[in-house]
C-alpha cells in the first residue's frame, strides 16, 4: 500500500497567520493582487460601526475565469507571478508568495469573491474559514460554495471607460474591531505601496472609523522631497507661497506677495491665465531624505526618472504632453535644463538653478475660471497664447523663487554647521594684511635701531636679515598694487565684454544693414535701366551705418586706455557725458531717452573705475526697459554729497524698466545670479555686472543701494563714492 | 498668392534687405514679389495680413520689440513667439527665421516650428540657395492652397444645388478649418434659408439705401 500525506485544513490557516502579521498588511496583500491584475482603480471599504459590519475590496482588473478559479486561486501556494514577472500591461508584479487570497481569513471568517473576466461569465464563490479551523479535519473534506447567481460591483473611474472585467471580494464575521488607528496604518501602508504608478493605479478607501481617511490614497513619496512648494494664485492679484523644506524647518514660511509689486507695470493686469494651484515639490537623490519611510533609493530614482516634470491639469484631468518625460515637446517645457546648462552653478551659489529632473510639480485649473487656457486644434496641448505663456512664466518664477529657497536653507544649514563663509571683500582683506604688515615694518624697525646701536653683539648678520624683511614687505605691497591694478583692468575688460554683448547686437546691425546698402547701391544702378534714386538712397543710408560702426569702434578702443589707469584729479561729469555719447547709437536703435542731470563734479580718482561702475549700470538699465511697457527711458543723476568731514558724489542710474522683485534685491550682487525668469532673451546676462559695480564701490570706500524710481517706476541703483 | 513677406522691426534694415531680396525676385522669380511690414501690432493680426495680402512665404526677424510702431507702442512679442502662434492656424505654411543676433536657445528651442532659423551672415553666403529652396517650398504651399480652394469651389456648388451628401458637409467644414474661412455651412442648413437671409439682407440694404436718399434730400 503506498503512503502519502494528507493535509490538515488548518494547515491553511496557519500559514497564512504566520505569514501575515496583522489585519493592515492582510488588506494591503488584498490590494496588490488587484494591482497585479492590471486594475486602474481599486475601492477598499470597512464598515464596522452599522448592523453589518464587512470589508470590500472590490477592483477593475482583468479578472478570472472558471478554469483560472479552479487551477489558479484555489491552489493554495500557486502563484502566476513566478511563472511571470510581469503583468499583462506589463506592470512588475508585487508578490510571489501565493498565498494573497488566504489573507482573507486574517480579516473575517466569510469571504464571497466574484469576479469576471473577459473570456468567461460572473463567477461567484464563497469560503467559510472556519470550517478549516476544524482539528483534524482534512482539507479535501471541505466544500467550497459556488454562487448561482452571482452579482458585482466594478469600480468606474473618472475620465475613464467603464470596464466590464474586475473581481470583487466580500469579506463578512469579521475577526478584528478596526480602530482609527488601524485605518490611519492602512492608508500609510497603502501610500507607500503606490508611489511609483500614481497615475495609473488609484486606489480609494472608504470606511466608517476614521473618516478623515475616507479618500484617495496619496503616495508617501512626496513626503520624501526635501522641498515642498505651494502657490494658490487666485486670478487677480494674490499670490500665495508656502514654502516647507526637511532641512532647516524653522524656515518653513507662508508669504503673500501682490503681484502688482512683482510686475512692477503701470497698465498692470492680472495673469491672463486665470486662478491657478501649484504644487512643487523638489526631490534629492539622496539616502539621508529617506529615513523613515520604506522607500529604497532606487525606487526615488525609478519615480523620478519616470514622473519628473511639471504636469498641468485642467478639472483634474491630465493635459498632454507637458511634463510627460517620455514625450519630446513635454518633457522640459519649461526650459529648465536649458537654464541650468546656461548656469550650472551649485546651490552654494546665489545664482543657482534646479534641474528639471529635480522637480515633480502639478499646475491646477478649470475650464470655467481660465477661458483663455485653450486646446490646439492643430497639435497636442495649448494654445500658446498670452494666458499660456503667462501660466508658464508662473511656473518658472515660482520655480525660480524655489531655488533661492533653496540656497537660503542651505546656507542655513551651512551655518548650523560652522561653516564659514567668504563674506570679508578682497580689499578688506588686503587692507588687513597691510595693516598687519605695517606693524611688522614698524616692530622690525624698531630691533633694527637698537641692533645698529650695539654693533658690538654680533649684530651685522641681523640688520642684514631685517633689511631683506623690509625688502620683501615693500616687493609684497608693490604685488598688491599691481593686483589691484589688474583687478581693475580685468573689471574694465569684463564690462566691456558685457556691454559687448548688449550693444553689440546694434553694431551687428549696422554692418549688416551696411553690406545690404552697399551691395543695393550697386546692384541697382547696374540694372539695365539704372534706378538711380533708390541707388543714392542706398549709398547715403550706408555712410549713416558707417558712422554707427565707426562709433563703436571707438568705444570699445577706448575703454582700457592706460591714462584711465592713473589715479588723478578728473572731471567725472565729462566721464560720464562721454560714455553717454558713446552709446548713444545703440541707445538710439531702441529708441531709449536718455534724462542726464549732471553737476559738475571734480573728484581724485580712476577714470576706468568710474567708466566701469557707470557703463554696468546703464548696460542693466538698456537690458531691462524694452521689458516693460513703459516709455523707455533712462535717468542719469550725478551731483556732491559730503557725509560729516568726507567729501563726497552721488550718481544714480534709473531706469524705466519692470523693476527688480523684492525678494531678489538682496541675491542680484552675488556672481552669475541673474533675473532672468521671463520670455524675454534680451534679459539674459552673465551676472557679473552688478558684482563688478560691487567689487569697485567697496575698493573705493563708497556705497551702492537699491531703490525702485518713483518717477520712472524702474530700478535705480544709487552710488555714494568718497571725491578723494 | 506669391508674395514673400517679410517682417521686421528696424525700418532701415528692413528697407535694405527687401530692396535686396526685391532684386533677386525679379531676375530669377519674376512671379514673386515681396512685401514688408512693421510687426502687426498683435500676434493674432497675422492671420488677415497673411490671408489678405495673398503670402505664401513669411521671413522673420526673432527681435520685434526694438523700434515703435507707428502708434508710437512696442510690440511685446519675438519671432518666436509668433511663429508659435502661426502654427495654430498654418500648419504647413513655409516659416523662416532670419536673425542678425546669435540663435538663441530661446529661438532654437522653437526651431521645430519654423522652417529654417538661419543667421543673416549664413543666409547672405549662399542667398541664391537659399532662396531656391525658400520659393520651392512657397510653390508647394500655393499649390496645395490653390487645389484646396478649388475643391472648396466644387463642393460649394454641390451643396449650393442641393446635393450634398453627409461627407460632404465633414470635407468642407474641414477644408474651411484649414483654410481659416468661416463654417458657413454651420449656420445655413438649406439653400431655402440661404436664400431667405440673404433677402433680409437686400432688404436691411434697401432701407438703409431710403434712409440715406431721404438724408440727401433733406439737405
Amino acid at each position: 500500500m503506498s503512503k502519502k500525506f494528507t493535509i490538515d485544513a488548518r494547515l491553511i490557516l496557519q500559514l497564512g497567520r504566520d505569514s501575515i502579521k496583522d489585519h493592515s498588511t492582510a488588506l494591503v496583500e488584498l490590494v496588490k493582487n488587484s494591482f497585479d491584475a492590471d486594475a486602474s482603480k481599486v475601492e477598499v471599504e470597512i464598515y464596522c460601526k452599522g448592523d453589518t459590519k464587512y470589508i470590500r475590496v472590490a477592483d477593475n482588473g482583468f479578472g478570472m475565469t472558471e478554469t483560472e478559479i479552479n487551477d489558479n486561486w484555489l491552489r493554495i501556494g500557486f502563484s502566476e507571478k513566478r511563472k511571470s514577472k510581469t503583468s499583462k500591461k506589463g506592470r512588475r508584479k508585487t508578490g510571489e508568495k501565493g498565498i494573497g487570497r488566504i489573507a482573507s481569513d486574517r480579516l473575517g471568517g466569510i469571504l464571497v469573491m466574484t469576479t469576471k473576466s473577459e473570456e468567461d461569465k460572473l463567477q461567484g464563490i464563497q469560503v467559510n474559514w472556519d470550517e478549516f479551523d476544524i482539528a483534524g479535519k482534512s482539507i479535501e473534506d471541505i466544500e467550497l460554495k459556488e454562487i448561482e447567481s452571482p452579482t458585482i460591483n466594478i469600480p468606474s473611474r473618472e475620465k475613464e471607460l467603464q470596464r466590464e472585467t474586475g473581481t470583487e471580494l466580500l469579506i463578512s464575521k469579521l475577526r478584528n474591531d478596526w480602530t482609527e488607528d488601524n485605518i490611519k496604518n492602512l492608508y500609510q501602508e497603502l501610500s507607500y505601496f503606490s508611489p511609483l504608478f500614481n497615475d495609473e493605479f488609484e486606489i480609494v478607501i472608504k470606511n466608517d472609523i476614521n473618516p478623515a481617511y475616507s479618500k484617495s490614497v496619496k503616495s508617501a513619496i512626496f513626503e520624501t522631497a526635501e522641498i515642498e512648494l505651494t502657490l494658490h494664485y487666485d486670478g487677480i492679484d494674490t499670490l500665495i507661497y508656502e514654502f516647507k523644506n526637511k532641512i532647516v524647518p524653522s524656515k518653513n514660511k507662508t508669504e503673500i506677495i501682490p503681484l502688482q509689486q512683482t510686475i512692477q507695470q503701470d497698465n498692470y493686469s492680472p495673469l491672463k491665465c486665470g486662478a491657478i494651484d501649484l504644487k512643487l515639490f523638489f526631490f534629492v537623490r539622496r539616502t539621508d531624505l529617506l529615513q523613515g519611510t520604506n522607500f529604497s533609493l532606487s525606487e526615488l530614482k525609478l519615480f523620478l526618472s519616470e514622473n519628473y516634470g511639471v504636469k498641468l491639469y485642467r478639472d483634474n484631468v491630465v493635459v498632454k504632453p507637458y511634463g510627460f518625460a517620455n514625450n519630446q515637446f513635454g518633457k522640459d517645457w519649461l526650459g529648465l535644463d536649458v537654464e541650468k546648462s546656461s548656469n550650472p552653478a551649485g546651490v552654494g551659489r546665489e545664482s543657482y538653478k534646479v534641474n528639471a529632473n529635480n522637480i515633480v510639480g502639478y499646475a491646477y485649473f478649470s475650464r470655467d475660471t481660465n477661458p483663455l487656457l485653450i486646446d490646439s486644434a492643430s497639435r497636442e496641448g495649448l494654445v500658446e497664447n498670452k494666458a499660456f505663456e503667462d501660466l508658464k512664466d508662473l511656473i518658472n518664477k515660482s520655480i525660480t523663487l524655489l531655488a533661492a529657497y533653496r540656497v537660503d536653507i542651505t546656507k542655513e544649514a551651512s551655518k548650523n554647521k560652522k561653516i564659514i563663509s567668504k563674506e570679508n571683500s578682497t580689499n578688506k582683506y588686503i587692507n588687513s594684511l597691510r595693516t598687519r604688515l605695517s606693524t611688522v615694518v614698524s616692530d622690525i624697525n624698531s630691533i633694527k635701531s637698537i641692533v645698529e646701536k650695539h654693533k658690538e653683539i654680533k649684530g651685522n648678520p641681523l640688520i642684514n636679515t631685517v633689511n631683506t624683511i623690509e625688502e620683501i614687505i615693500s616687493d609684497t605691497e608693490k604685488t598688491f598694487e599691481e593686483l589691484l591694478d589688474e583687478k581693475r583692468v580685468l573689471s574694465a575688460l569684463a564690462t566691456l565684454g558685457i556691454s559687448s554683448a548688449v550693444f553689440g547686437h546694434e553694431t551687428e546691425s549696422a554692418i549688416t544693414t551696411f553690406k545690404d546698402n552697399a551691395t543695393n547701391a550697386r546692384n541697382y544702378l547696374s540694372k539695365s535701366t539704372p534706378d538711380i534714386p533708390i541707388a543714392l538712397e542706398q549709398l547715403n543710408e550706408a555712410l549713416n551705418q558707417a558712422r554707427l560702426i565707426s562709433s563703436w569702434g571707438v568705444f570699445a578702443l577706448s575703454r582700457i586706455e592706460k591714462d584711465k589707469r592713473i589715479k588723478r584729479n578728473r572731471k567725472v561729469t565729462d566721464i560720464i557725458k562721454r560714455t553717454i555719447e558713446q552709446i548713444q547709437p545703440a541707445l538710439d536703435a531702441l529708441d531709449i531717452k536718455i534724462e542726464p542731470h549732471l553737476e559738475n563734479v571734480m573728484a581724485y580718482t580712476f577714470a576706468m573705475d568710474i567708466e566701469s561702475i557707470f557703463l554696468n549700470l546703464l548696460t542693466n538699465a538698456f537690458s531691462a526697459v524694452p521689458n516693460s511697457e513703459r516709455e523707455r527711458k533712462i535717468k542719469i543723476c550725478l551731483d556732491h554729497e559730503n557725509r560729516g568731514e568726507i567729501k563726497g558724489m552721488s550718481f544714480s542710474v534709473a531706469d524705466s524698466g519692470p523693476g527688480i522683485a523684492p525678494e531678489f534685491q538682496d541675491k542680484i550682487w552675488e556672481p552669475l545670479f541673474t533675473t532672468k525668469i521671463g520670455k524675454k532673451e534680451r534679459q539674459s546676462g552673465t551676472g557679473l555686472g552688478l558684482t563688478i559695480v560691487r567689487s569697485i564701490v567697496t575698493e573705493l570706500e563708497g556705497e551702492i543701494k537699491l531703490e525702485n524710481d518713483e518717477d520712472l517706476k524702474g530700478a535705480k541703483f544709487i552710488i555714494w563714492l568718497p571725491r578723494k | 498668392m506669391k508674395n514673400i513677406g517679410l517682417i521686421d522691426d528696424k525700418d532701415k534694415s528692413r528697407r535694405a534687405f527687401m530692396l535686396k531680396l526685391k532684386l533677386k525676385l525679379e531676375e530669377n522669380y519674376p512671379s514673386w514679389s515681396i512685401l514688408d511690414s512693421k510687426p502687426l501690432k498683435e500676434k493674432e493680426d497675422y492671420k488677415q495680413w497673411i490671408l489678405e495680402n495673398d503670402i505664401s512665404i513669411l521671413i522673420v526677424d526673432e527681435r520685434l520689440d526694438e523700434e515703435r510702431l507707428d502708434d508710437g507702442s512696442y510690440v511685446n512679442y519675438f519671432g518666436s513667439d509668433l511663429v508659435k502662434e502661426l502654427r495654430t492656424y498654418f500648419k504647413d505654411f513655409p516659416i523662416y527665421c532670419i536673425t542678425n543676433v546669435e540663435i538663441t536657445e530661446k529661438l532654437n528651442q522653437t526651431l521645430h516650428y519654423f522652417n529654417l532659423i538661419l543667421s543673416r551672415q549664413k543666409f547672405d553666403d549662399d542667398i541664391d540657395n537659399y532662396l531656391n529652396s525658400f520659393i520651392r517650398s512657397g510653390i508647394s504651399f500655393y499649390t496645395e492652397f490653390k487645389k484646396e480652394l478649388s475643391r472648396l469651389g466644387e463642393l460649394s456648388n454641390i451643396i449650393a444645388n442641393g446635393e450634398e451628401t453627409p461627407e460632404n458637409i465633414d470635407e468642407i467644414q474641414s477644408l474651411q478649418t484649414k483654410l481659416i474661412l468661416p463654417h458657413i455651412v454651420e449656420d445655413i442648413k438649406s439653400r431655402e434659408e440661404y436664400l431667405e437671409k440673404l433677402e433680409n439682407q437686400i432688404e436691411s440694404i434697401k432701407s438703409m439705401q431710403n434712409e440715406l436718399v431721404k438724408l440727401l434730400n433733406m439737405k
